[in-house]
């Protein structure tokens, strides 16, 4: 499960061929999507709202080292602890010290991509603490052993014959066929954990600098679960969730879950501050707040790329995008996919382990229409493929680059450019076909006639015929 | 580790950020007066909140009793205990709750009162009554806030919730909710360690996107409603 | 919506763009024959070539931008030597226009002298239908056409510059036709340029959707405002063997009984 390299092509293609895959993306993909449409619809001053959430994201990145501040004191007067990671490496090293000192023999999880993202889980196992994934979806991707393939709906790929074999190979449980059963078994299962764990882990949707509040969104309850039961509650959170201040969650919750299923509200939200206070009969007695870096900071100095970090994690533009949709999250090669894993996964990981990743998109601006920030991802797109461009100077580039500098000859020079359009005219003879059209062609257009006819080069280009109809009346 | 660790994430982003324009574009608010305005608005809509209140509840599958008084909404919870055969229950020692008794008549009932100190015994409660601090009308969303009569695990441990909610709880969207929350906030009241929205009863799509109720918070959700 | 002053004579310069001067002439002749039925004066600049899209589309920004100049030149200086008339700039796809109207403030944002240039040209760039529709406040041009058409909504057009309805107005407003329009149509058809051929497969999966949307409508004839989608639609229709036509906007307008 650990990340090498994002290999779009391959896995792409093997997405393609998965018919059990593609059936399960489709329905999933539509159904969000038209929920999406149908939310966004019922609000008057949508449009506005989405304008309004983006200028409060690019004021509070642009300030970022502000508002971090702030959020640190306001989480310290309630009573809770924060902690900085630079990376990965030490977000792991901090939760699982946390543990260590609270003498945690077993952890809880709800759902949290930057938890993936650091590979929490692994740490635990390699420290001998137990961990328990408990969103359904998460509980059944951990039982097998796998990523997630989308933000919202992590097991997308598996019927529900999938996952009734895997709990019965992994749980030792008879096979059931209904989802409702199903639910039943991991409800019980996972009950118990909760009542047992010394430790809940979550994520955050949003943290406000103001309050020290952070706030978990979600439907089944085991994130409320996570927070409250456990002793010691650990929340993993990307210094890019902040907002400054509280009134603003009523914008973001506003969008937030139209944008991601198309609910006027998700079941639960809890807005968490702090440990419990000493009057309090329940919730946990310590609270971390482990603020994540990982590269973030790096996207903050690339103006052209810095509303990479707007992103509230609702998935709109996976479910709107036509690649995705395609692909699924698999392709992308790590816990970000779909337009949002493009643009931030080279920029985390670097851009030499994701060389395909800016180019595995049509630019068609899908995402762009529907993200409840407005990132402007194929203007992102460009600027990483720019990058993408700039950091192989030599290398698998070289026969592009040598492309793209006959073309510039070309198109720079008109006599050139004229001369090549009438030399391709008879030189494309031999792969015209009896419908007038190129049919085949040599490597790497061939990618194209494979599997569709290439036009051919006029006889008669226009600028020629120019000359002859340019005197004719209308 | 951490410290220097600090003081490098906060470096790097100064510097990524310097020459970046930064003017704080926030207009000053005043949510005294603007939560004013706000009671002045809901206290006007009420019987509208009530109705768009109900409807809202429907859709995201809770059951709503209407009860026309005290009498009707206890009358109500006992015919529920009765069909439900529930045996042991959960409470918040919340103020309108004592107010109407509703434990020590409960007991008398004969059921099992389980307190919210031992987590392993609220899990076997059969049901979890609370009151709600505010009901969002918009989005058929119960707003509950944590304190020393109001524990968390009552509304979530138990398989079933009920909560019991009166026209004055209404606001009409979520918007109302924060700025009535932050003029208490600016009237320096400590904040609470816990607020949590509860719209309909827990579910999931994970399996195949169909729609399964009770995953892992309250199975059913009743909104016993006291006009 | 501009009107035009009836005292100042309309002129408009073409702004061909690779793909139909190479690949489908018939494309600028017809916006040529329409335009000039419309009473509008219609001139070519001949040494105009590319605005510099497929290299700015793959990342090679430099060489795009000395491409983009060239273009900002040309243009520039014939529209400026031509005070006595309103002149225009018209287009026959969506995505050229769009390089011009949206993506030059990009590459141009450093250097001042040039981003006077591209606002001074962008003003007056037109893509064909936006032009048709807004500028000479047409939508019957008095074409006729028999079939039943659909309308691929390709990205550029509907996405950077907003264009949904126009199009089609002038497809309605066409004697002869039935307009239908299909399921998905503003979903991207795969072609993205360089992507087509980056990562085929995928591409062709997002066409083969495309191709399903425009049988399932029942269409005989589809219609859409830019190349690049149509040679990528059309070239998998024409590989399937499906009868299904593939004509440019411009290319119906023309068409007289």
């Amino acid at each position: 499960m650990g990340f090498e390299e994002v290999r779009f092509e391959q896995d792409s293609e093997k997405a393609l061929r998965n018919k059990s895959l593609q059936k399960a993306l489709v329905n999933v993909t539509n159904r969000f999507r038209s929920a999406r449409n149908k939310a966004s619809e019922e609000v008057p001053d949508w449009e506005d709202l989405r304008t309004s959430a983006r200028e409060i994201k690019k004021e509070t990145i642009e300030n970022l080292d502000k508002y971090l501040l702030i959020l640190e004191e306001s989480v310290k007067r309630t009573g809770g602890k924060v902690h900085w990671a630079k990376d990965a490496e030490e977000a792991s090293r901090i939760i699982v010290g946390i543990a260590r000192e609270g003498n945690v023999k077993s952890v809880v999880k709800s759902k949290s991509m930057a938890t993936e993202e650091i590979e929490l889980n692994s740490s635990f196992e390699d420290a001998g603490i137990k961990v328990v994934e408990t969103d359904l979806g998460e509980y059944i991707i951990q039982l097998a052993g796998e990523h997630p393939s989308h933000i919202i709906a992590p097991a997308i790929p598996k019927t529900k014959e999938d996952i009734s074999k895997l709990f019965s190979e992994k749980l030792g449980i008879p096979h059931y066929d209904k989802p409702e059963e199903l639910t039943k078994v991991a409800r019980e299962r996972l009950r118990s954990e909760f009542l047992n764990a010394d430790m809940g882990v979550s994520g955050a949707n949003f943290a406000v600098a103001e309050t020290g509040t952070i706030v978990v969104v979600e439907n089944e309850g085991n994130a409320r679960l996570t927070t409250t039961v456990p002793k010691i509650h650990v929340a993993l959170v990307g210094i890019e969730k902040l907002i400054p201040h509280y009134e603003d969650l009523s914008l973001f919750l506003t969008v937030l879950a139209r944008s991601a299923t198309g609910q006027k509200s998700s079941t639960y939200v809890s807005f968490i501050t702090g440990p419990k206070r000493s009057t309090d009969i329940d919730g946990p007695e310590e609270f971390h707040l482990v603020l994540l870096d990982n590269g973030r900071s790096k996207i903050l100095a690339s103006e052209e790329t810095r509303e990479s970090l707007y992103c509230i994690r609702c998935g709109a533009c996976l479910n709107n995008c036509p690649v995705y949709r395609k692909v699924g999250g698999h392709s992308y090669g790590w816990v970000y996919s779909g337009p949002i894993g493009a643009i931030i996964t080279p920029q985390l990981m670097g851009i030499d382990k994701a060389p395909e990743l800016p180019f595995a998109s049509s630019l068609c601006g899908a995402c762009h229409d529907v993200c409840p920030v407005k990132i402007d991802f194929p203007k992102v797109l460009l600027e990483l493929r720019k990058n993408v461009v700039e950091s192989k100077k030599g290398g698998t580039r070289v026969l592009e680059r040598l492309g793209i500098r006959l073309w510039r000859f070309t198109v720079e020079h008109e006599s050139i450019y004229k001369i090549t359009n009438k030399l391709s005219y008879y030189f494309q003879l031999p792969w015209k076909g009896s419908n007038g059209k190129l049919n085949s062609l040599p490597y790497p257009f061939s990618r194209w006639t494979d599997q569709r006819d290439f036009p051919a080069v006029a006889k008669k280009t226009f600028r020629e015929t120019w000359k002859e109809i340019k005197h004719e009346a209308g | 580790m951490s410290k220097n660790s600090r003081e490098e994430i906060l470096h790097t982003i100064r510097k990524g950020l310097e020459g970046v324009g930064s003017e704080e574009t926030f207009e000053e608010r005043n949510f005294q007066s603007e939560a004013q305005e706000v009671h002045k608005l809901i206290d006007e809509n009420q019987s509208g909140l009530i109705t768009k209140f109900v409807g809202e509840l429907k859709n995201v599958n809770t059951n709503v009793i209407e009860a026309g008084g005290e009498e009707k909404a206890k009358n109500s919870l006992q015919y529920l205990i009765k069909e439900k055969e529930l045996k042991s229950f959960a409470i918040w020692e919340s103020q309108f709750l004592k107010e109407i008794n509703l434990k020590q008549e409960l007991k008398d009932s004969r059921l099992k009162v389980i307190t919210a100190k031992n987590k392993n015994r609220i899990a076997k409660a059969d049901i979890g009554i609370t009151e709600v601090d505010y009901a969002i009308a918009d989005t058929g969303t119960l707003v509950l806030i944590a304190d020393k009569n109001q524990p968390r695990s009552v509304s979530l441990l138990p398989p079933i919730h009920l909560a019991i909610v009166r026209p004055e709880n209404l606001v009409r969207n979520i918007n109302d909710l924060f700025i009535i929350l932050k003029s208490k906030l600016g009237a320096s009241e400590d904040i609470t360690s816990c607020m949590t929205f509860i719209t309909g009863p827990s579910r999931t799509a994970d399996i195949e996107l169909s729609l399964t109720l009770g995953v892992h918070g309250p199975k059913e959700l009743y909104v016993v409603f006291l006009l | 919506m501009q009107l035009n002053n009836p005292k100042r004579p309309l002129k408009v310069y073409i702004f061909i763009t690779c793909l139909v001067d190479t690949f489908f002439p018939e494309v600028g002749e017809s916006m040529v024959k329409v335009l000039k039925a419309l009473g509008v004066e219609v001139d070519f600049i001949e040494e105009q070539t590319c605005c510099g899209q497929p290299a700015f589309n793959s990342g090679y920004q430099d060489d795009a931008r000395v491409v983009a100049e060239r273009f900002l030149s040309i243009f520039d200086k014939t529209l400026r030597d031509e005070p006595g008339k309103d002149t225009y700039i018209v287009c026959p796809s969506g995505s050229c226009t769009s390089m011009v109207k949206v993506f030059y403030e990009d590459i141009f944002k450093n250097s001042p002298e040039l981003l006077n240039k591209v606002r001074h040209i962008s003003q007056k760039t037109f893509e064909f239908s936006e032009f048709l529709v807004t500028v000479l406040n047409t939508v019957d041009v008095g074409a006729e056409y028999s079939g039943v058409i659909t309308y691929h909504d390709s990205c550029h057009l509907l996405r950077e510059l907003g264009i949904k309805d126009g199009p089609r107005e002038l497809i309605k407003s066409v004697k002869g036709v039935e307009f239908k329009e299909m399921e998905l149509h503003d979903a991207c058809c795969g072609f993205g340029g360089t992507f087509s051929i980056k990562f085929p497969k995928v591409s062709v999966s997002m066409l083969d959707e495309k191709i399903e949307c425009i049988i399932n409508s029942g269409a005989d004839t589809l219609v859409s405002s830019d190349m690049g989608c149509l040679m990528n639609i059309g070239g998998a229709l024409s590989r399937r063997k499906i009868p299904v036509k593939v004509m440019h906007l411009a290319e119906l307008l023309a068409k007289r009984g």
